[in-house]
């Protein structure tokens, strides 16, 4: 063979070669460099795995850091029929009907559904689900979970509303429906995180370094301006005028005139967050919020300050009260239980006249005493963090009739808010100065540490100071003896306040024996520490005037509370006062 | 053949120095399997290593899960005391003991005035 052919024939081995390995290393480019970053993926999923994990939910608690709403710990149970031999049925369903009291029909019918998992229970208490654990019964799977607890039952129910299971990212988690947890779902709501890990052929977490504490996800606390023990009183005392009088709807609002906080809401009838199987859903909505009643009375308080504020009147005025009986716009105005001719303005607000009242907003015109109630916030929302809050209903002057003029001031024909009562009682205790309601204190970050508070809002000036106190005069009247609400009295303080007795307005007419009683006031009246609102709709038993039915509860609630806050009484007081206003109450 | 072919085929004579031997020393064997010896440790430490490290990480996990659940016993025991302490439960347990809010002239309010105290307020023993 001659040299040339061993030449070409090792060059054709050479090109060959090069050839081949051309290719390879076409092929090693395409997987390094150009499929690079998709190829790492593809690798890392091989051998990584990661999991989302939520936190918890923040908590609500009252302004001294009682806990009001927390979360309980428990497991939902699944099952994966596929994984559960027919012959094993029988006892799984056995067992889980003995320790989770479901019923078996539904659990077969469940199981033979075909379904690759199927609910057996959700939010078991961590016994029962160590129980079943521990029987190691085939196709369960236990998922860790929360429950919405509520460890004071009723208690502000109706304010801290309630929470929905609701599948957010993959979690099965808590959302706010209503009141403050609705309110305040953002900052509740815990937040999600993702871990990647490696991990091994059977999909164990590999520890190739030193593992990291979890990252707290949890949700942010709430805490209310709600005075636990406070409201505990008021509660309480509520339902004892439940009992006593059988309102169709009662409700308490108390507030701190100073800063607008509210102190204690409560509503009866309320329900069971923990429990609303029994529970009718219209019990659900806070009806303090949304309802809407005619303050009767108790409007006279505001529109004579008014008055007085305008230069209209002062407390010595005289006014001609017609004998109880008197005619205007071709309609009669009466006064209820009396009969007096000439009476200052002190004793028409001592005897809540009504034709006194009229007198005094005639004379003080209709523009001016539309421009005074608008001041006292009357048709407008109050802004309190509650949903579904109302205006009322205050016509605009426009729409004034010639009867407005009159009955307007003695609480008919406008529609307040029991808020907006609190709001407009709570300007005067506070020297004339309004301030908005606030039920919300401050949101902290438990992981941070991070407070946010909500600071103490004024919104307006309703009167002079030299007003409130000429009007904190006369509505003291109105709880000494004489006055038609000695039964709202305290031992030891001066109560300011009103009674409101308004006949309900249904099917058009004013006469339907249907009657909202109501008392509000602010006490100790010289240096007010709270404002308190008490009304009962349609009391059933025994009376209906606002001083009979609302006053014996307000004198009660205030009494506790002053006890409660320390509050040093302003009148010297003997035994016998106590004694003579527990006669007073029960009569 | 040829002189110069035969060349081709004259054994060069090896150049010796004294003390050379044809076999490694002892030495160098024993310093090459001290270093494949040192390699074959690191790497069997290395596995042992990082054996621990997954029984730790193991350990670690399990201890950290039963952590959790006592925790969750924890709060959900704090949630059982938060109503156990609550006035709804508390007040009837004291009114079921017999216990009752003070009556009037039980409690000794001092005047912040610092006036004398009436009597009728200072409680004695057996009121």
């Amino acid at each position: 063979m001659s040299r040339h052919v061993y030449v070409i024939r090792i060059l054709t081995v050479f090109m060959l070669f090069v050839a081949g390995f051309g290719l390879l290393a076409k092929h090693l480019y395409a997987l390094q460099v150009e499929r690079h970053d998709e190829l790492v993926v593809k690798a890392r999923h091989k051998y990584t795995a990661s999991r989302t994990s939520a936190g918890n939910r923040g908590r609500i608690f009252d302004m001294n850091g009682n806990l009001l709403v927390g979360n309980i710990a428990c497991q939902d149970i699944r099952a994966l029929p596929e994984n559960i031999k027919e012959e094993r049925r029988a006892y799984l369903i056995d067992c889980l009907v003995r320790e989770l009291d479901v019923q078996a029909s539904v659990l077969r019918q469940r199981l033979a559904s075909g379904l690759k998992e199927i609910v057996i229970k959700n939010e078991v208490d961590l016994q029962t689900a160590n129980r079943l654990k521990a029987l190691e019964l085939p196709g369960l799977r236990f998922v860790d979970t929360q429950r919405r607890q509520y460890p004071k039952g009723r208690m502000l129910a109706n304010v801290l509303g309630f929470t929905q299971r609701a599948n957010v990212e993959g979690h099965s988690i808590n959302q706010g429906v209503m009141g403050i947890e609705a309110i305040c779902n953002n900052e509740l709501a815990p937040r999600f995180g993702r871990v990647t890990y490696e991990r091994d052929r059977k999909g164990r977490q590999l520890h190739r370094e030193t593992p990291k504490a979890p990252e707290s996800l949890d949700g942010k606390n709430v805490y209310l301006t709600i005075h636990e023990p406070i409201q505990h009183i008021v509660e309480t005392e509520l339902a004892e005028l439940v009992r006593e009088f059988a309102p169709k709807t009662a409700y308490a609002i108390m507030s701190d005139p100073r800063t607008g906080a509210i102190l204690a809401v409560a509503q009866i009838p309320s329900f069971d967050p923990n429990d609303r199987r029994d529970d009718e859903r219209a019990h659900w909505t806070s009806r303090f919020v949304s309802d809407i009643y005619e303050p009767g009375s108790a409007m006279k308080g505001i529109s004579i300050a008014a008055a007085i504020d305008c230069g209209v009147v002062n407390l010595n005025t005289v006014y001609d009260c017609e004998k109880g009986y008197w005619f205007y716009a071709g309609r009669m105005l009466r006064d209820a239980g009396h009969k007096y001719e000439d009476m200052s303005v002190a004793d028409i607000v001592k005897h809540s006249s009504n034709i006194g009242t009229a007198k005094i907003a005639i004379d003080m015109g209709e523009p001016r005493l539309y421009q005074a109630l608008r001041r006292f916030g009357f048709g407008q929302p109050t802004g309190i963090e509650l949903p579904a809050e109302t205006a009322g209903i205050f016509r605009p002057l426009s729409r004034w009739d010639s009867l407005s003029i009159t009955r307007f001031p003695i609480g008919q024909g406008l529609g307040v808010t029991p808020l907006q009562m609190v709001q407009a009682y709570g300007s005067l205790a506070n020297n004339g100065d309004m301030m908005k309601l606030h039920l919300i204190d401050r949101i902290e970050d438990p992981i941070t540490g991070e407070v946010i508070r909500r600071p103490a809002v004024f919104k307006n000036a309703t009167v002079r100071p030299s007003t409130v106190k000429q009007i904190t005069a006369a509505l003291t009247l109105v709880t000494q003896e004489g006055g038609t609400a000695t039964r709202a009295a305290v031992p030891g303080y001066d109560v300011a306040g009103k009674t409101g007795t308004a006949q309900k307005f249904v099917n058009g007419t004013y006469n339907s024996g249907k009657y909202t009683a109501s008392f509000i006031g602010y006490v100790p009246a010289d240096n007010p520490e709270l404002v308190l609102l008490i009304v009962a709709d349609e009391p059933a038993k025994r009376s209906y005037y606002g001083g009979t039915v609302c006053g014996p509860a307000f004198s009660r609630i205030a009494e506790e509370t002053l006890r409660y806050l320390n509050t040093p009484p302003s009148v010297p007081v003997t035994a016998e006062t106590f004694e003579r206003n527990d006669r007073v109450r029960h009569n | 053949m040829s002189n110069r072919s035969m060349n081709l085929y004259v054994r060069t004579p090896k150049r010796r120095t004294r003390g050379e031997t044809h076999r490694p020393s002892v030495a160098t064997t024993l310093l090459l399997l001290m270093l494949m010896g040192g390699v074959l440790l690191i790497a069997l430490a290395k596995v042992y290593l990082e054996q621990r490290t997954l029984t730790a990480g193991q350990q670690w996990e399990a201890s950290n899960k039963e952590l959790n659940e006592t925790l969750k016993e924890r709060d959900n025991l704090l949630m059982k005391r938060e109503h156990l302490t609550s006035g709804d439960y508390i007040l009837p347990q004291a009114r079921r003991m017999g216990l009752r809010p003070p009556l009037p002239g039980q409690i000794r309010r001092v005047w912040p005035t610092g006036d004398a105290v009436d009597d009728a307020f200072v409680a004695t023993h057996g009121q």
